[in-house]
């Protein structure tokens, strides 16, 4: 098993940096940058929108953009060097130029085997340093792995030999960096934590609500095979899975936010949110909720119940059961013990799916609904060509689907004895 | 909307050559067992008529709908639906519907106040002679509609939107975009997915390993995301034909890889079943192996699947609608008919805006009922159970 | 799995169906405009300067306001977006502020200035007395600070290059004592003391950030309030993503008659809420006690209701310039070379005529009608419906909706219906077509262009709609050039200076051929001329005379063919006192109602009536 989880990892890290090429790729082909908007304004120069466009590199070309990118978010790479040079760092204290190497650059290593797939990467974007460097460095192996705490203090290199030479670059640990958003100036990291956490909540609150309700009915309706009840679901199910979330939603919000003040429109705070007590800030949150969790639950609802009742019919049609029953046992011990059990195993490498699905699974809701989260923020960053929010938001997904399907899985290994990944 | 990826049906895993084989001691063909067994299915039956009943309004639109779809008239902005009336201004009952001229002006709180014109009454006529609308996705030109009024009096079942275009016209031409999408998008995905799927699954090997991290790659991207940013990509110089193919391929493209997968399953089952082996073992072309043996028993399959997928293409165009991504004005589409739709003002004043979800809704139901009717229908345990 | 009872599910299905399509029908049907019963809101206008009388107000409460985006720093010199802007008003003071009436400039950190006889040396005076809210005292320093900042190379700056001369020269500051400086121009500017509104920073905090070249980067929106500090009313307190909330600034220099320090209200609060229809909902929910309104959300807004307990303030037009432009740039792209307007479409759209038809047959009464309700105003010329703004000139030639006229200019360019197929040809037979694009982003735009499209159908003029992102668009406008009609609407200035790049023939900003080195027409030479002559002018008088010839020149020549503007409308909650709206919707509508925000005060007790 743990070998099987390792070895889905590794794949799992390659699948991910495809993913990137992927997103990045595609987001590139679109024409314009971010900083388009501002030339708009009059009074905003030519030279400052050249400037931010500078300031994020998006004057360089795609695969240096790339590159940078990948760069900040590995936990272990270059630094970038101000002459533009991952792999090199140069140093010539005698032009005057102030050092931009890295602080604690004092160690210098011969070039090692490429290794790192971070460095096969950057090797690319600088073929000419590579061939033009003689072999001066001087060895002197330090171990690579600094720590974070190197990071963050950034003294100037004092005693510099006077030489110019150049120095190996080495690949050292570094928290990895989603960048900077261009919209909010601020950590990519920072933008997207309430965002996502708002998603999350909303999903988890759903999820929760379409099992608690699903189960039930499913059961109920297996039970109650072609009487009224099971009818009646049946229809709700075929029409909860046809009606399309977006139309529910605005349904809704026409009844309950246009024709009368009963919900809130959009949001998941009211502005006297600080003001509330722990109790009051708790219901607030609930009452935004309702629309957004009752939209996704009858959508989600539809499908679980009507696998419920299918495996729930097929559980009881089995022999065990009949057995069960022969031997006299109660009814209700028959269904509760024997037959629901097994009903309900299957389902649950749906679980796994749905925590697949969290992220950009509800982002048309939240867009039509005015929810907080990741999905409203994501459709402005991408409108708006912000791309390392872009990125993030896409690689987060991504994660998520990963993380999901391992779980699903994982879960399924446990529920079914059947099945082993040894 | 994102169950795109999800929508994957469990391939029939026992007896996969039961169809291909037909049921032993029966000429019918696998093809009328399975029409045997639908017409069994009441609910598919009357999918299946509702179905065939907007395709055909849909091919027809120029003719059944009573305006071409960008024909406006100003002066009758937000016109409320149902204008049809069967009791004249005196209190008289007439057999036959007619409409009155009406027009509006604000009242002080710009709320449009209606006023009909009941000096003269335009009855409802059949084959009616008006403004020339197209037919057949643009091929035929008709002057004729199947019912309609004498200008200058206008018929709004359903209502209009701000420019006073007739609701109901531009949900069946509409159709033309939302009906159509779903059949041809899928209809790209499962030719990809059966290539990718019936090469990886039937060569095997490094080829099946490449093509199947594809796959997953494709199914590893966030959905709606991509979605959205592939949206983005498509150049501002589009006709709306062109976006509306630039927005199916994206949908394929999202969509293809799951179906790649279960089919390459199946083509692995089907592949170590005793009949291919003997057609192999007889001498058969790797080719004419696949083509006559291993893809068609994974067609029913596919019928299946195509039917329950159409629906997520219908939902995937009318979600980018909805929030200004996909085909544009004037061109209607249930989506982008919908966006008009999005704000609570107009929704409360002008409710009417909302039937072209209810126009989704039916569509995506009929076909849900339908792709259920299928499943039932081709599945060869059901098919078996059906016999004893 | 479900055989047997298949019947009876459909026709508990269809039961389901009829159901909802029964509850739609009558939705659509009945009549909702006169739905509930209960008080319709007030309705209030804009004041004249005469009748802003305030009252000695009350301590305490707090306004909560709703912004459409996050605030993107609170650094005044570095943001040049509004919804930063919008923040930082209330923070950073200028020397001058905008009268909210006249737009002309008025005392604020500066009570006084004047000029040399040349006009090139100016004296300005510190208000004495005024201290940032940590308490240090205002100085000349922080204003040759801040001027220095802006000045610095490192800095992003917007307000740079209004800041420098023509020949990119800088003003020379000198301090001649703590409270009066001295400002050398290298040239003539007579929008002067309207540019000392750039907002001042304070020295003591900012100096060393400065220094070490980290300004950029300071200010951000995770700063704490005690490391803001400020001159103006209010200070930050707070922000979490979706709400910012401003606190009293204690040291404000303002009293009221009674001498009470102001500002009243102890807190400010923004409700980050990114779709203007969700605004709207939250104030009738009361969440929000103000919000701009839309024309089209206007009988949603005086729909009776159970607690109409707010004004709705119509305030006149909005600030915006909307407007249909086509690209007459004769360049060649250097890629393809070939030019960026086919030869035949750019003859037409280099003529006076032909853009003077569009402009005739551009019925602006329904675009306000049919896409505002009615609430918007045609406009004919950048400042046609401002008259109240000291440089306007209001009398210009104005194309009113005449298809008559229309037809007869286009037939006079000899583009008439030759083939008899409704659309127009020229004399080499090209139909007469164009491609109008707009942003996706707008919806009030996308209308307008479907009803120009309307419009031009009946003179037989084919318009292809485009719409796009509005990067690509601006990408398409500024760099490659490839378009041929476009849709914009851009602020409009009070100051006609300020929109000189839009206006001089070489400006970033001139859209229909931005960049040129020689101005390719006549009338663009003149208006050259004007925008040079313009700003030396220091005569209101003759300056007035100066630009009352460039607003007749963009009537006579439309380069830029205007629509609508929507009429500025804010509603806000009947229990804050000291409300004066003025007409100065700039840059924002809120801006008319909020120019006195430090005397504002939420009313006693009697909540819900306004003051008489």
């Amino acid at each position: 098993m743990g070998a099987y989880i390792i070895r889905r990892i590794l794949i799992a890290l390659g699948m991910l940096i495809g993913a990137s090429l992927l997103g990045f790729g595609v987001m590139k082909l679109t024409p314009g940058t971010y900083f388009d908007l501002l030339k708009m304004n009059p009074r905003i120069s030519q030279e400052h929108v050249d400037q931010q466009i500078a300031r994020y590199g998006l004057n360089q070309p795609v695969y240096v953009q790339y590159l940078r990118w990948l760069d900040n978010l590995l936990p272990f790479g270059f630094k970038p060097t101000e002459s533009g040079s991952y792999l090199w760092v140069e140093e010539s204290p005698a032009a005057g130029r102030p050092a931009q190497a890295p602080p604690e650059d004092e160690e210098e290593e011969s070039p090692p085997a490429a290794s790192e797939p971070a460095e096969a990467a950057t090797q690319p974007t600088q073929p000419a340093t590579l061939e033009t460097q003689p072999a001066t460095q001087t060895a002197q192996a330090t171990p690579p792995a600094a720590g974070a705490a190197t990071l963050a203090a950034s003294a100037p290199p004092a005693g510099q030999p006077a030489m110019a030479k150049h120095k190996f670059n080495w690949p050292r640990f570094k928290w990895p960096n989603l960048g900077e958003s261009f919209e909010h100036q601020e950590p990519v990291w920072d933008v997207i934590t309430r965002p996502m956490l708002n998603t999350l909540l909303l999903n988890l609150v759903a999820i929760a609500l379409t099992w608690l309700v699903a189960l039930p009915l499913g059961i109920y309706a297996a039970l109650n095979q072609h009487k009224l009840g099971d009818l009646v679901l049946s229809a709700i199910s075929f029409v909860g899975m046809s009606l399309p979330g977006f139309f529910m939603a605005l349904i809704l919000l026409w009844l309950f936010a246009g024709m009368s003040n009963f919900l809130p429109p959009g949001g998941l705070r009211s502005a006297t949110y600080d003001q509330m007590t722990g109790w009051h800030k708790l219901l607030d949150v609930a009452w935004h909720l309702i629309i957004p969790a009752i939209v996704l639950t009858i959508g989600g609802l539809a499908g679980l119940q009507r696998i419920t009742r299918g495996n729930m019919l097929e559980v009881l049609r089995q022999q065990y059961v009949t057995t069960a029953r022969a031997k006299g046992l109660p009814e209700n011990r028959v269904i509760y013990r024997h037959a629901l059990r097994n009903a309900i195993n299957p389902l649950i490498t749906i679980f796994g799916y749905e925590l697949a699905a969290l992220f950009s699974g509800a982002a048309l809701l939240e867009i039509v609904l005015d929810y907080p989260g990741m999905g409203q923020l994501m459709f402005t960053a991408i409108v708006s060509k912000d791309e390392p929010l872009v990125m993030a938001g896409f690689m987060l997904g991504a994660i998520l689907l990963l993380l999901g399907n391992l779980v699903a899985d994982l879960l399924l290994a446990v529920a079914d004895p059947r099945i082993s990944y040894s | 909307m994102t169950q795109i990826p999800q929508n994957v049906v469990e391939p029939p895993a026992e007896e996969p050559g039961a169809l291909a084989r037909g049921v032993p001691g029966r000429p019918l063909s696998p093809l009328s067992i399975a029409w045997r067994n639908l017409r069994k299915h009441r609910l598919a039956m009357v999918a299946l008529v509702v179905l065939i009943i907007m395709y055909l309004a849909m091919l027809c639109d120029g003719f059944v709908a009573p305006y071409p779809y960008n024909a406006w008239d100003r002066q009758q902005a937000y016109h409320p639906a149902w204008n049809l009336h069967v009791v004249d201004a005196e209190g008289r009952f007439h057999l036959r519907p007619f409409v009155y001229v009406s027009h509006y002006e604000f009242d002080p709180y710009r709320n449009r106040i209606w006023r009909e014109d009941t000096s003269r009454a335009y009855p409802l006529k059949l084959l009616v002679r008006g403004q020339t609308g197209t037919m057949l996705f643009g091929l035929l030109k008709t002057g004729v509609h199947l019912y309609g009024v004498q200008a200058p009096a206008r018929l709004y079942l359903l209502g209009a939107d701000w420019q006073g275009r007739d609701i109901l016209s531009r949900i069946i031409f509409g159709g033309r975009v939302s009906l159509t999408i779903g059949i041809v998008g899928t209809a790209i995905a499962m030719i990809i997915g059966m290539i990718v799927g019936g090469i990886s699954g039937y060569v095997g090997g490094a080829g099946d390993t490449v093509l199947q991290r594809i796959c997953e790659l494709i199914m590893l991207i966030p959905g709606f995301y991509t979605l959205m940013i592939l949206y983005n990509t498509l150049p501002a110089s589009l006709t709306s034909m062109q976006v509306y193919f630039g927005v199916v391929v994206i949908l394929a493209f999202i969509s293809w890889a799951s179906l790649a997968r279960v089919i390459r399953g199946m083509v692995l089952s089907v592949k170590s079943s005793d009949f291919v082996m003997a057609a192999r073992a007889g001498g058969s072309s790797p080719w004419r192996v696949v083509t006559r043996h291993v893809l068609p028993s994974t067609f029913s399959y596919a019928i299946v699947a195509a039917s329950l997928q159409i629906p997520a293409y219908i939902l995937g165009e009318a979600g980018l609608s909805v929030i200004g991504m996909g085909v544009q004005e004037p061109a209607p589409t249930w989506g982008n008919m919908l966006q008009q739709a999005k704000s609570v003002t107009e929704m409360t004043f002008h409710p009417w805006l909302l039937w072209p979800g209810v126009a989704i809704f039916l569509t995506v139901m009929a076909f849900n009922f339908l792709g259920d009717g299928l499943r039932d229908a081709l599945d060869p345990r059901t098919v078996g159970l059906k016999k004893e | 799995m479900r055989k047997a009872g298949s019947t009876r599910a459909t026709a508990v299905a269809a039961a389901a169906l009829i159901a909802l399509a029964a509850a739609l029908v009558a939705a659509g049907l009945a009549c909702w405009p006169h739905g509930p019963a209960g008080q319709r809101p007030r309705l209030g206008h804009a004041i004249a300067p005469e009748q802003y009388t305030p009252q000695i107000g009350r301590r305490g409460g707090r306004l909560v306001l709703p912004s459409l985006g996050r605030p993107k720093s609170f650094n005044p010199i570095t943001s040049g977006e509004m919804s930063t802007i919008d923040f930082t008003q209330f923070m950073y003071l200028g020397l001058t502020a905008m009268d909210p009436w006249t737009f002309a400039a008025q005392p604020s950190l500066a009570t006084d200035w004047a000029s040399d006889a040349a006009g090139l040396v100016w004296t300005v005076k510190l208000r004495p007395g005024v201290r940032w809210s940590d308490g240090q005292p205002l100085r000349a320093d922080d204003v040759l600070f801040t001027f220095d900042t802006i000045y610095d190379s490192r800095t992003i700056s917007s307000a740079r290059d209004s800041l420098l001369g023509p020949a990119k020269e800088r003003w020379k500051l000198e301090k001649l004592d703590d409270l009066t400086l001295r400002f050398t121009l290298p040239a003539r500017n007579a929008a002067f003391p309207e540019l000392l509104n750039q907002p001042i920073i304070p020295r003591h905090r900012f100096g060393t950030i400065v220094a070490a070249g980290k300004f950029n980067e300071a200010m951000g929106t995770n700063s704490r309030g005690e490391d803001l500090p400020v001159t103006g009313p209010f200070m930050l307190a707070g922000y979490d993503g979706t709400r910012v909330i401003f606190k009293r600034n204690p040291q404000f220099y303002k009293t009221d008659a009674a001498g009470n320090r102001l500002p009243y209200l102890d807190e400010l609060l923004w409700l980050i809420v990114p779709e203007v229809n969700t605004q709207m909902l939250k104030f009738r929910q009361g969440e929000l006690d103000a919000t701009t309104v839309m024309g089209k959300d206007y009988p949603l807004f005086v729909r009776p209701q159970k607690r109409a307990d707010f004004t709705l303030y119509m305030l006149g037009p909005n600030w915006g310039e909307s407007f249909l432009d086509f690209n007459q740039n004769t360049g060649v792209n250097p890629r393809t070379h070939r030019p960026y307007v086919q030869p035949h479409k750019l003859a037409w759209f280099r003529d006076a005529r032909f853009r003077r038809a569009v402009s005739h047959a551009m019925d602006r009464r329904f675009m306000a009608d049919g896409i505002l309700n009615g609430l918007a105003y045609p406009q004919y010329g950048p400042m046609t419906l401002h008259g109240e703004a000291l440089m306007a000139n209001v009398d210009v030639p104005r194309y009113e909706y005449d298809l008559d006229k229309a037809r007869a200019l286009l037939k006079e360019m000899g583009l008439e219906d030759r083939d008899g197929d409704g659309c127009l040809e020229d004399g080499q037979g090209h139909r007469v077509e164009f491609t109008l694009t707009t942003n996706v982003e707008s919806e009030v735009r996308a209308k307008v262009a479907a009803c120009i499209r309307q419009d031009l159908e009946k003179l037989g003029i084919r318009v292809n709609l485009r719409s796009m992102t509005f990067n690509a668009l601006i990408t398409s406008l500024d760099s490659t050039y490839d378009w041929e009609a476009c849709l914009m609407t851009i602020l409009g200035t009070p100051e006609p200076h300020w929109g000189a790049d839009v206006w001089k023939s070489a400006g970033r900003a001139h859209e229909w051929f931005p960049n040129q080195v020689q101005p390719s027409t006549a009338w663009e030479a003149e208006l050259d001329e004007i925008f040079d002559r313009g700003i030396t002018e220091m005569d209101p008088v003759r300056r007035r005379e100066i630009y009352a010839r460039w607003q007749e020149i963009v009537a006579e020549q439309q380069p830029l063919i205007y629509t609508v503007i929507p009429e500025a409308m804010v509603a806000l909650r009947g229990r804050f006192g000291n409300v004066f709206p003025s007409r100065r919707t700039f840059p924002e509508p809120p801006n008319a109602i909020f120019h006195n925000i430090e005397e504002i005060y939420v009313l006693g007790g009697e909540s819900g009536q306004t003051r008489e």
